[in-house]
């Protein structure tokens, strides 16, 4: 097995959004629609002593995907070779039942091609030779994301989680499983779970 | 969450034609409204088709509908299948009909038919039923959907007798419907009280349960004594009926809120 | 240079025919046809440098089939380490963009009133501006020309310098220069001597925060935005140095991403920095937290201060009895117990130097006149004494504990600093806090020590030999560089462009002395001169940079001015509110992956690359090569001198010789291309080469000294020997003040300038202002630089409206709530027509913004550009900088106005008709991307 997935080290996010206009960039994703947001949590507390962080959310490659369950055609599956949730288009019949599925509303309306998208780790640049990291990862001002395979202890996400241990914190798990995880530090903010 | 339409008007339809062919399917063990068997079938399969119909116009791309093979477990593809299995028991049940066959073999297919339909209604809910919407991932939202589907199909099939001047049938059949609408009146009770709704609490109190519930129990209760009332009380019980499904259907998409609204996709 | 299109599908397209028509993206669609000429897919990945703001990061951008299709960051760059910000990513939509300026154009109509042009050729767009030119100097004189710059899309700020140096008259400015950067840079470098650079992490200064190694310990960000400036490389610097352990502390009224991640955050009340740098001072200096034994050597604490000086001027040995040779200055020895003359130290003599820091000396005169001096460190500590923690906070509205919390973080730091941005610069007391703030890294001693921002970066030769240029050409001087453009010392044949005459008629500059070091005018002063005529009225104005209208302040006072004038040229990437109420002329401008020019960053080495050039774009510094080169045509003696003798500028004509000298010896251009940038070494070998403080003990080899501070920088023009000291008590300021700083004397300004900082309360102030109750400050965003990126659809997306940020309290008093529009007003809309409605903004009430402050940052809407649009409201709807105040007061020494720190009023609005606000309405934007065309060029 292998769980491919974003780890964001909310520590290091600044909140510029280069992730989500590279991944607009990449991905050519149409104005109005995103793959990628970057949510702004706080400031909260005692003026002026606040707290705040930015909170990127993208799919979380959950372990037993909703929108993977839901799907009545399988457009959106699991790569058999990868694990990557991800969506045929040309499968999908647009009943946007995996949008309703997904816990975290982080799938994609495309209104051109009238299917559902989202975030595919960019794994179309995968090739032969390995796993390639995503755009949004490589531009990321704050050297905050990583992409990598959470079940190989060397990999960056790994490593990002291990350098961090007390400050991993997920989105709500509602029997999902969600993959991605963010780090954030107590001395910085509270993690506030972004609902 | 916006209202989607399409569902909406899917779930009421299909649901009430698979009731009503609940009804005819009883009559072939009362005898009752026997008469009306076929033209009760007929008009269950045109509902339970323009339900379907109604759930194809929210989908962009229907003609790649037939993947849905590939992933038979899911709950639309169950949906799919549950709609087809129903409609073709019923009109296997109107072939038989018209062949005067068995009443044994009848009887077996209206059953069979009944069954699939009270699962259809039923599994239409169940589609509902995710994680990530905590108001909707609910024993009693398929529940619901089953029991105003029901009380609307037993509504409509009494209404059709009713047209029929069948009278006697109809207030044979008061304490069924009354029975039914209690049930619902039941589950509703339930469901407004657990599952968590957004505001529209008159609106769900008001038509889902004095409308939907209480007006058909107190239809049915009547019809039982004055069967000269029978297409006044039937219509009654029907309109209230169906009022109670589609605002039942309407509450829940407006109050279908998800664990989290990061991107905002679904309005 | 190879280009994609064949010469003649690039002649079909120039021949076009001229027709008038608006500019707007859904006016011109010149999308251009072309006979391919490249092989079918072929990819390139051709390296350059960003400059979507003046950072430079290293970029990769993949070509394909001659257009650029992706943009990505070099890994390997120390500075950016690939990483790239909106403003960067969006490169290729700027490229692209639709309303891209494609040819030279000329205006039909009237100014202010029609948005229609005509497309012109370069000749003849060149041809009228020289002849305007030409007759405005048998008219009027040389004096009439206006030359101005400005920061944001690409520009090179040497040129208009150089260009108005070699006509040899009239006024040179930039919206920044006095409001940004430079009296921070002028004034700390005559502080401590030029070498290091100053500061400034959003400058792309303060490079040892870079450094590896991670030695800050305690770093002060002080109106500054490294995150919103420059996330890919400030912003990710901070970040690193924070995950290393060096403590931050934040100076800023808004709670931005580093306040967030700060150790403390000092919400400050915008235009009170000095007043807070004056109790850091206080405190340091009064509780002995200084590096005394540094500063007894190194600092001109110990120098004697003249108490006959009104404005405290340091004493001259010159004067003191005994000491009349070579002029210098004067301490009170311990050892010796007696005044002495200063001197520079050597490993031999150093022992004898024992000053005293503090106190007050007798000192006989060579008249025999007594006069008890104090050391310029009792002066400077007397200056600030009244400034106790508990007066800041009260004015600065920060709580005082925070307060001496953080001076104490900071003056317990072995290394680290105080690095000051932009916000100060933006306030009339922009040198006063230049000053607080260099003076608070250098008594602590941070200064070239291993991760003080006061550090000098090596230089590392280049790996391949490279041609000498076979022109003069000033951007390659580089940024800070404008203070080099002495025209008259680069002639080859002693020819005299620039009379002294010509200098001190620079307007506001015998005021404003300051301004001499970027070679700037006093903007106030040139508005003025054009709406007065005095002392002289400029008639012809070469504009090259984004949106006037945007980014001076007070900006609707410029319309009015724009009538006045003869001619006026417009050269940017795309029509702006500039171009609309004022230009006559546009001239098309490269985009900067279409520009080439050399950079050098960190260990690497190469240049901007010109990826590829689009329809007639050209860069701007040929135009003013070529716009010379016909005044020599025309008969102009200076412009004659300049191209034909001195050789001094490259023209559209020799773009091909100017990227020989852009190519190292023996490659051709394409390959030169091919290996952009190159690693001139590795980079442990070039943070190895951090010579920290061997840059001041070293030992000069004529006399045995050490090196110390380069007393050019730091000693007034009458020092003969220099005792190579951080001029922390600021001496020569007073003396520029009196006699300028030119090679001749320029008359004294009207006040003294002041040796030690001090505080004024901004001229509009909320103690005093009920009308106006709110202050507002503004302050960077991540997406756009300056007047940039307003039209581009993603960054739009992102951010379609300028955020008024508003405290829950003054937000609940006016019923505003988040999203709400609301309407902004200053004192500014009482005094013009054109913006007494106000201006508009989104609403976003926080609780992370100084109580009582507003901020907002700068703004235009493009999509009012648009045909049949108003184009006027393209910059009076939602531009704060028409409220921002021209007017006095202004800096003594600079001349800065007011851009932040003024008074306004907030009231709950409508969205104003017309401004595009849905992500969906900025697809006429999307790039239309088309091929290359070798550019304008001839």
């Amino acid at each position: 097995m292998s769980r491919y997935c974003l780890v964001v080290d909310l520590d290091r996010c600044i909140g510029c959004q280069s992730c989500e206009i590279a991944c607009k960039n990449e991905n050519q994703v149409a104005l109005g629609e995103r793959w990628n947001k970057v949510m702004k949590v706080g400031p909260s507390g005692e003026y002026p002593y606040l707290e705040q962080y930015y909170l990127p959310v993208m799919c979380q490659q959950c372990q037993d995907a909703p929108c993977v369950n839901v799907c009545p055609t399988g457009a959106s599956y699991r790569d058999p070779d990868t694990d990557v949730v991800l969506v045929d288009k040309e499968k999908c019949i647009g009943c946007k039942y995996c949008m309703m599925a997904c816990p975290y509303d982080v799938r994609n309306w495309n209104r051109e091609e009238k299917v559902v998208e989202k975030c595919t780790l960019c794994s179309q640049r995968w090739t032969e030779e390995g796993v390639v990291d995503p755009l949004c990862v490589t531009v990321c001002c704050g050297s905050a994301r990583f992409m990598g395979d959470l079940d190989d202890p060397n990999s960056t996400v790994s490593q990002a989680l291990a350098a961090k241990p007390d400050s991993i914190h997920r989105l709500t798990d509602v029997g999902n499983g969600p993959s991605t995880a963010y780090i954030l530090s107590e001395k910085y903010a509270t993690w506030k779970s972004g609902e | 969450m916006e209202i989607q339409w399409s569902l909406v008007l899917f779930t009421v339809l299909a649901g009430a034609g698979s009731w009503m062919f609940v009804g005819a399917a009883v009559s072939e063990f009362t005898g009752r409204g026997k008469d009306a068997s076929f033209l009760t079938s007929i008009v269950a399969i045109v509902l339970i088709v323009a339900g379907g119909l109604c759930s194809v116009t929210h989908l962009s791309h229907p003609t790649r509908m037939l993947g849905a093979i590939s992933h038979p477990t899911s709950g639309i593809a169950i949906e799919a299948f549950m709609l087809g299995f129903t409609c073709l028991a019923i009109i296997v049940y109107l072939v038989l009909m018209k062949r005067s066959s068995s009443d044994q073999a009848r009887k077996v297919v209206a059953v069979i038919g009944a069954v699939l339909g009270i699962l259809f209604s039923y599994l239409m809910g169940e589609s509902y039923m995710m994680a990530a919407r905590s108001t909707w991932n609910h024993f009693i939202v398929p529940l619901e959907y089953a029991v105003t589907s029901m009380v609307l199909g037993v509504s409509l099939y009494l209404l059709l007798l009713a047209c029929r001047k069948e009278n006697e049938a109809v207030s044979f059949y008061g304490l069924p419907l009354a029975v039914a609408a209690a049930i619902s009146l039941i589950v509703g009770v339930i469901y407004g009280t657990f599952a968590g709704l957004h505001g529209e609490v008159v609106q769900f109190w008001g038509c889902v349960v004095v409308l939907g519930a209480i007006v058909p129990l107190v239809c049915g209760a009547v019809l039982m004594k004055k069967s000269d009332l029978a297409l006044a009380l039937t219509v009654c019980s029907s309109a209230g009926a169906l009022i109670g499904s589609v605002v039942f259907r309407m509450l829940m998409w407006a109050s279908g809120v998800g664990l989290y609204t990061f991107f905002g996709a679904l309005g | 240079m190879n280009t994609d299109l064949t010469r003649r599908s690039f002649m079909k397209l120039t021949a076009a025919a001229g027709v008038a028509t608006a500019l707007g993206a859904t006016a011109v669609n010149n999308l251009v046809e072309t006979e391919k000429a490249y092989a079918e897919d072929e990819v390139k990945q051709l390296g350059s440098f960003c400059k979507g703001c003046i950072l430079g990061c290293q970029v990769i951008a993949t070509v394909r089939n001659g257009r650029v299709v992706r943009l990505e960051g070099n890994q390997d760059n120390p500075y950016n380490r690939g990483r790239l910000c909106p403003k960067g990513l969006c490169g290729v939509n700027a490229l692209y963009h639709p309303n891209r300026t494609k040819y030279p154009m000329r205006r039909v109509g009237e100014r202010g009133v029609d948005n229609k042009w005509e497309r012109i050729s370069w000749e003849e767009g060149i041809t009228q501006v020289a002849e305007a030119l030409i007759e405005m100097r048998d008219k009027t004189g040389r004096n009439g020309l206006l030359a101005t710059s400005g920061g944001g899309g690409n520009p090179q700020f040497n040129d208009p310098l150089a260009f108005r140096s070699y006509w040899g008259g009239g006024n040179c400015f930039e919206p920044g220069a006095a409001q940004c950067a430079m009296p921070r840079d002028w004034i700390m470098s005559m502080m401590f001597g030029g070498r290091p650079t100053f500061p400034s992490i959003a400058d792309g200064q303060a490079r040892e925060l870079y450094n590896p190694a991670y030695n800050c310990e305690c770093y002060v960000i002080w109106g500054t935005g490294p995150a919103q400036s420059g996330p890919a490389q400030p912003g990710r610097c901070c970040v690193e140095l924070r995950e290393h352990g060096t403590k931050t502390i934040v100076v800023d009224p808004r709670f931005t991403a580093d306040s967030a991640r700060a150790d403390i955050w000092l919400p400050i009340r915008p235009g009170t920095d000095v007043a807070m740098m004056l109790a850091w001072l206080n405190h340091i200096l009064s509780n002995d937290l200084y590096n005394k034994e540094f500063m007894e050597k190194w600092s001109n604490f110990p120098h004697l201060v003249d108490p006959r000086d009104p404005a405290g001027a340091l004493l001259r040995s010159s004067e003191v009895k005994g000491m009349a040779d070579g002029t210098s200055y004067v301490y009170f020895d311990t050892a010796k117990n007696a005044v002495c003359k200063t001197f520079a130290l050597s490993p031999e003599n150093e022992g004898e130097y024992q000053p005293s820091l503090w106190g007050e000396y007798e000192v006989e005169l060579n008249d025999g006149t007594k006069l008890t001096c104090k050391t310029a460190g009792q002066a400077y500590k007397d200056s600030v004494a009244e400034w106790t923690i508990e007066k800041a906070a009260e004015i600065c509205w920060v709580n005082a504990d925070d307060i001496k919390k953080a001076i104490e973080m900071y003056a317990s730091a072995n290394s680290g600093g105080v690095s000051l941005g932009v916000a100060t610069d933006h306030h009339p007391q922009s040198t006063q806090a230049g000053e607080g703030a260099c003076a608070l890294n250098l008594i602590m001693g941070f200064i070239e020590k291993p991760g003080c921002p006061i550090s000098t970066m090596p230089k590392m030769p280049s790996k391949y030999e490279m041609q000498a240029p076979v022109r003069e050409f000033f951007s390659a001087l580089g940024p800070n560089m404008r203070q080099q453009l002495q025209v008259n010392e680069r002639s080859t044949n002693g020819y005299i462009y620039e009379t002294d005459e010509s200098v001190a008629e620079w307007l506001g500059y015998t005021e404003h002395k300051g301004l001499g070091y970027w070679r700037q005018s006093h903007i106030p002063t040139v508005h003025n001169a054009v709406m007065t005529g005095e002392p002289y009225q400029p008639r012809v104005w070469i504009e090259r940079s984004g949106n006037k209208m945007t980014n001076l302040a007070d900006s609707s006072s410029w319309v009015d001015a724009f009538k006045k004038f003869d001619l006026i040229v417009h050269s940017y990437m795309y029509p702006t509110s500039f171009t609309f109420e004022a230009a006559d002329i546009i001239f098309p401008i490269t985009e900067w992956l279409e520009s080439a020019y050399s950079a050098t960053v960190c260990n690497y080495g190469g240049f901007h690359s010109n990826v590829t050039l689009l329809f007639e774009h050209c860069d701007d510094r040929f135009t003013w090569g070529t716009i010379m080169q016909k005044l020599a045509d025309l008969g102009d003696p200076n412009a004659y001198n300049c191209i034909y003798v001195d050789n001094a500028y490259h023209t559209q004509s020799t773009f091909q010789e100017y990227l020989k000298e852009l190519t190292p010896v023996g490659m051709t251009w394409e390959e030169a291309q091919a290996i952009n940038p190159w690693k001139n070494c590795e980079e442990d070998e070039f943070w190895a080469a951090m010579k920290y403080e061997e840059n001041y003990l070293a030992l000069d080899e004529e006399d045995g000294t050490y090196t110390g501070f380069n007393p050019d920088f730091t000693d007034a023009a009458d020092i003969q020997v220099s005792p190579k000291k951080l001029s922390i008590y600021n001496d020569k300021v007073v003396y520029i003040g009196r006699h300028g700083q030119e090679k001749f004397e320029l008359p004294p300004a009207s006040v003294d300038y002041q040796p030690v900082p001090y505080y004024e309360e901004p001229s509009e102030s909320p103690l005093t202002d009920t009308d106006y109750p709110l202050v507002l400050t503004e302050g960077r965003i991540p997406y756009v630089q300056h007047g940039t990126m307003r039209n581009i659809p993603y960054i739009r997306e992102i951010y379609p409206a300028p955020e008024v940020w508003i405290d829950p309290d003054a937000a609940a008093e006016r019923g505003i709530e988040t999203g709400d529009w609301v309407n902004v007003k200053s004192r500014r809309c009482e005094e013009s027509e054109y913006i007494k409605d106000g201006i508009f903004g989104v609403a976003y009430v926080t609780p992370g913004i100084c109580h009582g402050v507003v901020y907002m940052e700068r703004w235009w809407n493009p999509e009012f550009l648009e045909e049949g649009q108003d184009a006027r409201k393209s910059w009076t709807l939602c531009n704060m900088n028409v409220l921002s105040k021209k007017a006095e007061p202004w800096n003594p020494e600079c001349g800065t106005y007011t851009l932040r720190g003024f008074q306004v009023e907030v009231t709950k609005a409508e969205r104003p008709e017309g401004i595009w606000y849905e992500p969906e309405d900025f697809a006429p934007w999307l790039p239309q991307p088309s091929d290359n065309t070798g550019g304008g060029y001839r």
